[in-house]
Formats: structure tokens, C-alpha cells, sequence
């Protein structure tokens, strides 16, 4: 059957038409939900819009899809889920599906493997979720995280929810889809759950170090910092560089703060570092960290400051006098200001990396970038449209204020313009179902914890991905020392140059050869030459209408 | 015959690249928007006008300047079929179509070109872009009656297309090479709503009623895109954002004439367009935005006297008043270097929106240009050719010869006898009556081409029948001239 995420046959929807139909509901909805805000007059209505509006983008993009969002377009996502599927089918938490392969992001394998019970195929249901669950966690985080310490006021809670608003929603713009960087939205929440999971704990990592008083709330602070890193190093590394550019601005605009400030983000930064460091050893030594080549360089076509500042010119601009706000009003604001010129400062910092060609991650940095603009400009926004009210005698009241932002920002956030088929490179591919080849075949591999395939790359990072099944070598997955000695292993074994296969993969302990029609062209075999091999053995064959096909053969004592 | 865009902006043989000078482009249009918005701040405004101008043909001529060949020749069918008759009409005369001895009327493009150069007049749609963001930005500073009338040209060179009207399918800027006759009525229509609205007849109501005419005229006779009702609204409301707010702002405090006009009149042809096919939508919007951007100029100025009425940011630059031409001047800079610098014109980039524009930026086959030069220069202008599906539009296009068959661009009438005479050409023995009457005399053919017909190569035409060859290239191209044929 070809069901979408929920089960629904989806293979009659006319997709163009039911993303119309989306793009044209939307803005009604979000009226009247705005209208409905004079009566319930809370501020938890106007956050609780925020994340239905990003569950509304979420599932606009995954109802007519027939797989699991991006999984085969995207080589990515591929990675990803054969990373973690390792671990929920019980393999050993720093290790990926390919054998001897270090896991780079062990907090979030840890954390899948818990959520769907160690069963990849409950796994492969919820990935979907996770995304809706980072989109909706990041603004519901970033509310809580911004409120007051107990006993003190705070921040408004109608500024709280607007700032979750414009950090999911208004972060990304209408024309980013022809930019570079694709739409960030999409390409955090919807492509990379892995990586916005770090977003969920950046506002409590702010939170920790604006408020730390004592010893204690800064060991809180580096500690948090630390499973950040475990997270998504990228987003702790970006946090660090905010902090310190929180301390020097704080030295240079509030100098009696400066003290404070320099002793907790050094201690927190120190903490962290020192908890995280054997991490980021593995990750030096087990990653090519250095690896330069012309391909991390800034693009020629990307006008690299511009796309930080005119590309979304009003939100800048907002986000410019926004920080100026966040600055002015108190330490929790410094610290977020900090972030957002931090972000500033490591995206410019690409123009020398550029010239060192060590231009690496630039598309998470400008996605991080882009949302601490978002949340500034919320921040100056609120702050305007406060002073615009009040000139005009328009009234006190926080909710009109609210409302009023809210439907000035409505056609620039993101559900109003969000065309996955057109805007998202992975959606056509995502429509189809995987090819029933793979699926049939993990299913027949899933639960066998000890087999390891050798063969076609491509093939079995697809058996890894669904199944967690453990390969000698995945297709795009960072390149094991001895990649070459696995690569010519396999290859020799199907062409039958090899004495004794067994005996030659035992230091991977390969047990089964998965092979395709490419990959047996490429060697120069054909199906029946590997039947006829005496260590070959055929388990299962899956073959489509069309030809292709994937044939599991395990590894046998010869026959006699 | 020039096929580079460069040529014409006298960038000589160097097309611009889409990929390594777009960035530069780019950063020079950002330091035209600060320039125009700090101009702004100092009471320059027509200087920040210039510049506004500067900046919206850098951008949007960068493109045209990009295109390694006219907008959409030999990939978009209606405007191969339009290039291949102006071309044919200028080379060769008459008012035939492309098709030999199919009917045509003379419009007023091949009559420019029979005139005129006519590559230049292939050019033209491709060079439309800058052209009109240009003079319509002009017209409404020269010929608006408006107080505003300078800081709305500013506005209008950044903001006559909007992300959100774009993506809606019906974008100003996207669509003025792709309908080069509409966007010249547009113009010419929007010119005269402007200058109308100079006139103060005894009458008032003679004041609305003669450019409520002229928009009827020029939003006649309507043609794709067309959009449904909920598009529409969407299109005249949320899609509008800022402008919509400003717009109506603008016409409630000061009800100019012409913004008043062009906005309710564009809005309401907008949604005319919606049940009536006669009206085309994307001229009425583009009207419509040209009404709220001319208001919105009007609520902008407000807006900073407001501000610095208020001293809601007095605070901070007070320490830079010497800056400012005046107080209010600080919004109506950020408002302009804002406009301009994250329009979309400025970040326009046809190359991923429009696949027509995508493969413009491929240039014709060298050797296929070749050709058609060397027919062009030395076959007789009133004969016509058999060619492959593949190259007869590239024969009538870019050597200017008609050709008896295009199967893809255009089927005349009598296409089973001219399919019977091509078939008899090619088999060597044809008709000398029928010949005749399409004034046939040449073949064009590349390798591969009329297998069908059973020919393994182009050289094996001759062996067929009495057929001379003029032309060869060493890519396999052919030229044939038909000898004797069969009484």
C-alpha cells in the first residue's frame, strides 16, 4: 500500500492543488485564530498559534509524501538515519552502521533510540515527528526560557511569544528558496531534526549564563553548554563565540557588568570544554575537521555580507534596532545580543576561512544567523510597534500591540508562501515511494544483530538506514582508514578472486554480500556467477517489475 | 547576426556571467541603495532618485546583460514563432509568416524591423526589464502631480514587484520580456494615467473617466496568467503587505487623483480578470501596485513627519542631527536604502526562477550560428528551405529564410501536401509545380537528421537526386540547392 506519514493513500492527491488549497487556508485560519486573541486575551493563545503555524507548514509538506521527507533525495537525511538506526537496533551508542565508524552525534542516536523503544521500524515512523517536535519545541523552549527569574517580572510574555514566532517562522523569507542556502525553515526543522534538537537548549544555555549568580548556576551553565555540544557541536560552538561577544560588548557599553560577565562565560565556556574536549578529540581525530579543498569556499554567486544583511533588508533592520533594545534592557537581553552579533562575527568570518578554503558549515551558521536576526528584529518590532501605538494613542494594552505585529508579519511568515514544490529540492523526490526493493530486503535483515554487509555501497547504506544494519562501507559516510583495503575486499570477493572470503572479511566480520545489477556490472559478474560461487550462498532476491533488483547472498563454509 | 545582449550595452563580446559576476553586481546595487538612502538623508532627493534609477538597471540589466541569446528564442514556442516572423519579414520581405506561402499580417513589430535592425528589434524583449523599471520610475517623477512624485520613483525602481506577487505568478518585473507587447502597453498606459491626472477639466468627473478608459484599453484583451477569486484577494490584500497598509494610509490622508484611480480601478479589474478572460490580470496588478506604491509615497512622508513629530527615535541620533536635511528625513532614508537594497529586483535572479530565462543563458550551437550567417549572406532571401524539425526554426530565426515545415512551432493549413513535397524532396524526385509554388530551393540538414526518411547522413542526400551542395561545415551541417525536379 502507498500511504502517506498517517496511512492515508495519498497516490490520487492532485499535490499542486492541495498545496493551493494550504497556501489559500492559511491565512484565514491565522485571522480568525488573531481575532480569537481579543477574547482569550492570553499570551499562550498567541504562542500556541505559533507552533500550530509551524505544525501547519509541517504537515502541509508531509501529507502527499510516500516516504519518509527527503530519505534518498537527500544524501544527508540518509546519513543521518543510518547513524542513529545503528543504535536503536542496539548497537553500541558511539558507533554508526558502518562497521568501526564513530558516531559524530551520539546525544541525538542516544536520544531517537529512547524515544522509538530500540525498534528501528517504530524509528523510521517517528522521524517525521521529530521534526514537528524541534519546530514546536524550539518556539515553546524559547518562550519558557525568556520568562523572569521567580520573584521578578521579566520580559512580556506577549514579546516572548512574538520573538518564538519570528525565530520559526519569520526567520526564513519568501525568496531564499532561489538563494544559496535554500529556505532555512526546511532545511533545519524539516531536513535536520539532529541539528535543530541543539536549538531546543540554546535558550536555556542563554538563560544559564544570563542569570548565573553563584558558583553552581555557572557549573548549570557549562554543563548545558556541554550537551549542547553533544547535540549539535556547531550550535555550542556558535553559543561560545556569543558569549564572548556578549562579554565585550557588555565591556564596552556596560563596564560595571563587565566583570561579571567575563568570569561567567569564562567559567562556563571553561566547564564545558572541559567536559566536552575527549568529544571533541574524537571528533578532530575521527573527521577530517582540516580537510580543505575548493569546494569550502564561499560561493562565487553569493554575495556572502549582503546575504546577512539586504537580502532580508526590513528584518535586519529590525533585528539592528532590536539588539539595541535587547541590549538596553537588561542582562538576559545583553546575552541574547551577544548571540545575535556572535553570529555576525563567525559569518563574516568566512571571508578568511574562504581564503584558507576551511569554509565548512557555512549553511548551519547562516540558518543560526538567520534566526537570531529573526528573534532580534521581534525584539524591535514589539519595541516599535509599542511606541507607534502609544504616539497614535492607540491604546496600552499588550494584546492589541501583539495582534497588530502578528498581522503585519502574517504574509511574511512562513506557511503563507512555503511551496515545497517548488521552493524544497528533496519534496518531488519524497513524493514516491522508496523503492519496495529496499524496503523488502530490510525487512528481512531487520533483527539480525550480527550480520554485516559487504557490496553494493549504495544499497547497504539503504539496509542501514532502515534497518540499522551493520555495512563494511556506506555510501557517503566519511571514509573509514582503511576504506580502500574494504572496498577492494568486496570487490574481489564477488569477482572471485579471493581464496577464502569468510576468512578475509572476519577483521570486519562481514557475513552477507548485498549486490545490484550496477554494482554487478561494475565488477563484471552477473547474478548467476555469483550463485555459482562456492562461499556464496543466495538468501533473498527482490525483484522489481521493472528490472532491477537487489539479491542478499550470505557467506557460506564451501559446499563439498 | 548579433545574438549577445552585451553587444547591444556595449559590453562588446562579453556576455556577463550569471555565476561570477552576480555577487559583484549585487554588492554594486546595495552600495547604490545606501547611496540613494544617505542621499536621501542630506535633502538630495532627485540625485537619490538617480541612483534609485542607477540601481534597478544594474540589477535588472545584469540579466539582460547575462543572456547569451534574446529571451526565450529557440526554446519558448510563441516567441520563436514571433522572432521567426519579424526576422523573416526584415530578410526577406512580404507579409508572409515564416511558413513559405502561409498569410500574415504585418503588426507593428515587423514593420520596426523592415525599419530598423532587426536583431536589434530581437533584442528588444530582453532589454525591456531595465527599460521599463527605468522610464516608468522617470514618468512618474516628470508627470505625477503629486508632492511626493520623486520619493514614489524612488520607491517604484525598488518596489513594482514584490517577493509575494511573484510567487503569486504574476510579478511585474517577471514578465516584462516574456510579454514585451503588454509591457510596452503597460508603459505607454501608465505614462498616460499619469499625465491625465496634470488635467483639471470643469468636470470632475471627466478627471476619473478618462484614465479609468485608458486602463480598460490597456487591460484588454487578457491572456495568461490568470488567477482565481481566492488568489486574486490574496493578490490585492495580504500579498500587497507594507504597500497595501502605506497605500491606503496614503490615499485616506491626502486622495490624490491618479493613486486613487489606478488603485481602485487596478483592484477592480484585478478581480474582473478573475471571471471575465478579457481582461488581463497581470496588467491590472501592475496598475494596481503602481497606485499603492504612488499612495504609499504619500503615507511614507507622513509617516516620518510622525515620527519626528513624536521624537520616537530622537533620542539616539540626536548626536547625528547635522546629518539630516532634516528630522524627518532620517525615516524616509532608511525607508528608501531599505526599499532598495532588499528589493526584489535587486535579488531578482531569473536563472532559478524562469526556466525560459534559465536556458537563455545557453548560447545558440556556434556551429548552427555559423551556419545561418553563411545562409543568410549567400541564399537568395525569397526562396525557402526544407529543414529537420530541430533546425527550421533556427533557419527562419537566425538566417531569416522561411521554411516550408516547422512541426513543433507552427502547422500551416495545407501541412499534408508540404509533408508529401518534403518527403519527395528527400527522396530526390519532387514535383517542379508544387516546388514552385513554395518557392523551395534549399535544404538545411545536420547529421542524424530525416533517418526516417531513410538518410544514414547528410551527405547521402545526393546520391539521391540532382542536388548541389553549397555549404558544409565540420560539424556535418549542410546547405543544398535543389536542382531539376520532376515535370
Amino acid at each position: 500500500m502507498r500511504v502517506n506519514l498517517f496511512g492515508v493513500d495519498v497516490r490520487s492527491l492532485d499535490v499542486p492543488a492541495f498545496l493551493a488549497a494550504a497556501r489559500t487556508l492559511f491565512p484565514l485560519l491565522a485571522l480568525a485564530w488573531l481575532a480569537l486573541l481579543f477574547r482569550v486575551r492570553r499570551a499562550g493563545w498567541l504562542l500556541g498559534g505559533v507552533v500550530l503555524a509551524n505544525a501547519y507548514a509541517w504537515l502541509e509538506t508531509n501529507w502527499p509524501l510516500q516516504r519518509l521527507y527527503a530519505l534518498g533525495p537527500s544524501s544527508d537525511r540518509l546519513n543521518n538515519l543510518a547513524m542513529t538506526q545503528a543504535v536503536v537496533a542496539g548497537g553500541p551508542l558511539l558507533r554508526t552502521a558502518q562497521v568501526g565508524h564513530l558516531q559524530f552525534e551520539p546525544f541525538w542516536a542516544a536520544l531517537t533510540a529512547l524515544l522509538s523503544g530500540f525498534d528501528p521500524a517504530r524509528q523510521l515512523r517517528l522521524y517525521a515527528v521529530y521534526s514537528l517536535l524541534t519546530a514546536g519545541g524550539f518556539a515553546l523552549s524559547l518562550y519558557a526560557a525568556t520568562r523572569g527569574r521567580a520573584g521578578e517580572p521579566g520580559w512580556s510574555p506577549w514579546e516572548r511569544a512574538t520573538m518564538a514566532g519570528f525565530a520559526t517562522l519569520l526567520s526564513s523569507a519568501a525568496m531564499d528558496w532561489a538563494g544559496p542556502y535554500r529556505v532555512p525553515w526546511a532545511m533545519t526543522f524539516m531536513l535536520k531534526p539532529n541539528h535543530a534538537v541543539g536549538l531546543l537548549l540554546v535558550p536555556w544555555v542563554v538563560r544559564a549564563v544570563a542569570h548565573a549568580r553563584k558558583g553552581r548556576d555557572r557549573l548549570l551553565a557549562g554543563l548545558l553548554l556541554h550537551l549542547l555540544g553533544w547535540a549539535f557541536v556547531i550550535h555550542m560552538g556558535a553559543v561560545c563565540v556569543g558569549l564572548v561577544a556578549f562579554a565585550v560588548l557588555v565591556t564596552l557599553g556596560r563596564r560595571s557588568e563587565a566583570r561579571a560577565a567575563w568570569w561567567d562565560v569564562g567559567v562556563a565556556i571553561g566547564i564545558n570544554v572541559l567536559v566536552v574536549s575527549p568529544y571533541l578529540v574524537l571528533l578532530f581525530t575521527s573527521y577530517g575537521v582540516f580537510q580543505s579543498g575548493p569546494r569550502l569556499e564561499i560561493p562565487p554567486a553569493s554575495p556572502h555580507l549582503l546575504e546577512a544583511t539586504t537580502r532580508t533588508a526590513a528584518l535586519g533592520a529590525l533585528a539592528a534596532w532590536g539588539a539595541v533594545v535587547l541590549f538596553r534592557r537588561d542582562r538576559l537581553g545583553r546575552a541574547w545580543c551577544g548571540q545575535a552579533a556572535g553570529a555576525l562575527l563567525l559569518w563574516l568570518s568566512y571571508y578568511g576561512l574562504h581564503l584558507l578554503q576551511q569554509a565548512k558549515e557555512r549553511d548551519d551558521v547562516y540558518y543560526w544567523l538567520r534566526v537570531n536576526l529573526a528573534l532580534c528584529a521581534a525584539a524591535g518590532a514589539w519595541d516599535l510597534a509599542g511606541r507607534l501605538l502609544r504616539s497614535w494613542r492607540a491604546g496600552k494594552g499588550e494584546v492589541l500591540r501583539a495582534a497588530v505585529l502578528a498581522a503585519a508579519a502574517l504574509p511574511f511568515a512562513l506557511p503563507y508562501w512555503w511551496d515545497p514544490s517548488r521552493m524544497d529540492l528533496y519534496f518531488p523526490g519524497s513524493l514516491d515511494p522508496i523503492p519496495p526493493r529496499y524496503v523488502e530486503m530490510a525487512a528481512r535483515l531487520r533483527g539480525d544483530r550480527r550480520a554485516v554487509l559487504a557490496g553494493d555501497t549504495g544499497a547497504s547504506r539503504w539496509m542501514a538506514a532502515l534497518g540499522g544494519t551493520h555495512v563494511l562501507v556506506a555510501q557517503d559516510f566519511s571514509m573509514a582508514r582503511d576504506w580502500r583495503d574494504r572496498v577492494e575486499y568486496a570487490s574481489a570477493a564477488v569477482r572471485g578472486q579471493l581464496a577464502d572470503p569468510r576468512a578475509e572479511g572476519a577483521r570486519w566480520g562481514v557475513t552477507h554480500f548485498i549486490v545490484t545489477p550496477a554494482y554487478l556490472a561494475e565488477n563484471g559478474v552477473s547474478l548467476a556467477d555469483l550463485e555459482a560461487r562456492a562461499f556464496f550462498h543466495l538468501v533473498t532476491l527482490v525483484r522489481e517489475p521493472d528490472g532491477n533488483f537487489v539479491a542478499l547472498f550470505t557467506l557460506v563454509s564451501p559446499r563439498p | 547576426m548579433t545574438l549577445l545582449p552585451a553587444a547591444w550595452l556595449g559590453l562588446g563580446a562579453h556576455p556577463l556571467d550569471p555565476m561570477y559576476d552576480v555577487a559583484w553586481a549585487r554588492d554594486l546595487c546595495a552600495l547604490l541603495a545606501l547611496g540613494a538612502g544617505w542621499l536621501e538623508l542630506r535633502g538630495r532627493r532627485r540625485a537619490a532618485l538617480g541612483l534609485a534609477l542607477a540601481m534597478a538597471v544594474v540589477a535588472a540589466g545584469f540579466w539582460s546583460a547575462a543572456l547569451r541569446r534574446p529571451y526565450g528564442v529557440l526554446i519558448d514556442p510563441a516567441i520563436t514563432r514571433w522572432a521567426a516572423d519579424t526576422m523573416v519579414t526584415s530578410r526577406a520581405g512580404g507579409t508572409e509568416t515564416f511558413l513559405a506561402g502561409e498569410p500574415g499580417t504585418r503588426g507593428p513589430w515587423r514593420a520596426l524591423a523592415t525599419r530598423t535592425s532587426p536583431d536589434l528589434v530581437l533584442w528588444i524583449p530582453s532589454l525591456l526589464p531595465p527599460v521599463i523599471l527605468l522610464v516608468s520610475a522617470l514618468g512618474i517623477a516628470l508627470l505625477w502631480p503629486g508632492r511626493t512624485a520623486v520619493l514614489a520613483a524612488i520607491l517604484w525602481a525598488g518596489a513594482s514587484t514584490g517577493a509575494l506577487d511573484a510567487l503569486r505568478g504574476v510579478g511585474f518585473l517577471d514578465f516584462l520580456w516574456r510579454r514585451p507587447g503588454r509591457a510596452l502597453e503597460w508603459l505607454v498606459g501608465a505614462l498616460l494615467v499619469l499625465a491625465l491626472s496634470r488635467w483639471r477639466p470643469r468636470r470632475a468627473g471627466l478627471a476619473a473617466l478618462a484614465p479609468a478608459i485608458v486602463m480598460l484599453a490597456v487591460c484588454a484583451r487578457g491572456s495568461p496568467p490568470r488567477l482565481g477569486l481566492a488568489d486574486a484577494l490574496l493578490l490585492l490584500t495580504l500579498d500587497q503587505h507594507v504597500w497595501l497598509a502605506a497605500g491606503l494610509a496614503g490615499l485616506a490622508s491626502v486622495r490624490d487623483p491618479a493613486a486613487l484611480v489606478l488603485t481602485a480601478g487596478g483592484a477592480g479589474l484585478v478581480l474582473l480578470s478573475t471571471g471575465l478572460g478579457a481582461v488581463d490580470t497581470w496588467t491590472a496588478a501592475a496598475l494596481y501596485r503602481l497606485g499603492l506604491v504612488l499612495a504609499g509615497s504619500q503615507a511614507v512622508e507622513e509617516l516620518a513627519r510622525h515620527v519626528a513629530g513624536a521624537g520616537l527615535v530622537a533620542g539616539g541620533l540626536a548626536r547625528f542631527r547635522h546629518l539630516a536635511a532634516a528630522p524627518e528625513r532620517w525615516t524616509t532614508a532608511a525607508v528608501v536604502a531599505l526599499v532598495l537594497a532588499g528589493s526584489y529586483v535587486a535579488w531578482w535572479d531569473p536563472s532559478r526562477m524562469d526556466p525560459v530565462a534559465r536556458e537563455s543563458l545557453a548560447p545558440v550551437p556556434e556551429a548552427l550560428a555559423q551556419a545561418a550567417d553563411w545562409i543568410a549572406g549567400h541564399t537568395d532571401p525569397q526562396a525557402s528551405f526544407v529543414a529537420h524539425a530541430d533546425y527550421a526554426p533556427a533557419v527562419a530565426v537566425l538566417a531569416g529564410r522561411r521554411v516550408l515545415r516547422a512541426p513543433g512551432l507552427a502547422t500551416a493549413p495545407d501541412d499534408e501536401r508540404r509533408r508529401r513535397l518534403e518527403q519527395a524532396v528527400l527522396a530526390g524526385e519532387w514535383p517542379e509545380a508544387l516546388r514552385r509554388r513554395y518557392d523551395l530551393r534549399y535544404v538545411f540538414l545536420g547529421p542524424g537528421q530525416f533517418s526516417e526518411q531513410g538518410l544514414e547522413s547528410p551527405e547521402a542526400l545526393e546520391s539521391r537526386g540532382s542536388f548541389r551542395l553549397l555549404y558544409q561545415s565540420d560539424k556535418g551541417l549542410r546547405v543544398y540547392e535543389l536542382g531539376e525536379g520532376r515535370r
